[in-house]
């Protein structure tokens, strides 16, 4: 999978429009699904996540080869999520604010304890959120998420760690 | 509560394997990318081409009254502008010298 990918990127960098729709079909699931969970808004999320695309699509000359695509892809996506937080904050004074936004935003989950989680996740600082979701839910080892939030691995370990922690403290209290 | 427990709470409502309604979408947001660096491209080389016009508008106008087969000339001066405006410049121009040399031999 590694090598097709990364020949998928040789060819897109040679203005291959079937290369990107096959990159497009093979991670769409991942990108968007670390960027639901990241900002909760579904509508930014897919903004976000069509903007990574487009960013893979004109700049496929950042990809080195150094890890696998959707690690490329899912930092493309972490750092556009960074800016677009950094852009919110200036736009509101208060992080309780936009925190209370962001509860209101959250898409109805499948169980009370799902909703539990969730917010218990939105809850968590943006790093340790990422870390959860990229670790825990996207499957990437605790190295790929260090390269992908680009901090140090101990760092990413943890990040997993008290955010889970954390996530455990919220569920049995409500178990 | 597990380790798989929290897993598998986390993992509700995860987007579909594949959606190729957000392949289009992707794919109309680059076209929409393409389409503003065009119209900003033409606005821009227009803005540029016009201003040169205007302000040695008295000296083209003494060289081509000079002439009038120089009219020809700015012609195809003025076409190969209009040429260029949609595509890359390099390519545009290639493209230019290849349809004229074409219709001419």
């Amino acid at each position: 999978m590694i090598d097709e990918d990364a020949a998928l990127i040789a060819e897109i960098r040679n203005g291959s429009e079937r290369a990107f729709n096959v990159l497009i079909d093979r991670h769409q699931q991942a990108v968007r699904g670390f960027l639901r969970r990241l900002l909760s808004d579904v509508a930014d999320a897919e903004d976000l996540a069509q903007e990574t695309f487009v960013v893979a699509w004109t700049r496929p000359e950042t990809y080195r080869g150094e890890a696998g695509v959707r690690s490329w892809l899912c930092a493309i996506a972490w750092h556009k999520a960074r800016s677009a937080q950094r852009a919110w904050f200036r736009r509101r004074a208060r992080e309780a604010t936009w925190a209370a936004d962001v509860a209101v935003q959250v898409e109805p989950a499948r169980s009370p304890e799902a909703a539990v989680v969730n917010r218990a996740l939105d809850a968590l600082p943006i790093e340790q959120r990422a870390a959860i979701i990229l670790c825990v839910i996207e499957g990437f080892s605790h190295s790929e998420a260090a390269g992908i939030l680009d901090v140090p691995l101990g760092t990413v370990k943890s990040h997993v760690a008290r955010g889970k922690a954390r996530l455990m403290d919220v569920l049995g209290g409500h178990a | 509560v597990t380790d798989a427990k929290l897993e598998e709470l986390l993992r509700v409502d995860v987007p579909p394997t594949r959606d190729p309604l957000f392949r289009i979408a992707v794919l109309a947001r680059l076209e929409r990318r393409r389409f503003q660096r065009q119209v900003a491209r033409i606005v821009g080389v227009g803005a540029v081409v016009t201003a040169l016009v205007a302000v040695n508008a008295a000296a083209i106008n003494m060289w081509l009254a000079a002439d009038v087969t120089r009219l020809a000339v700015a012609l195809a001066v003025a076409a190969a502008t209009v040429w260029m405006l949609p595509g890359r410049t390099a390519s545009a121009v290639r493209s230019f010298v290849r349809t004229w040399l074409g219709a001419f031999f």
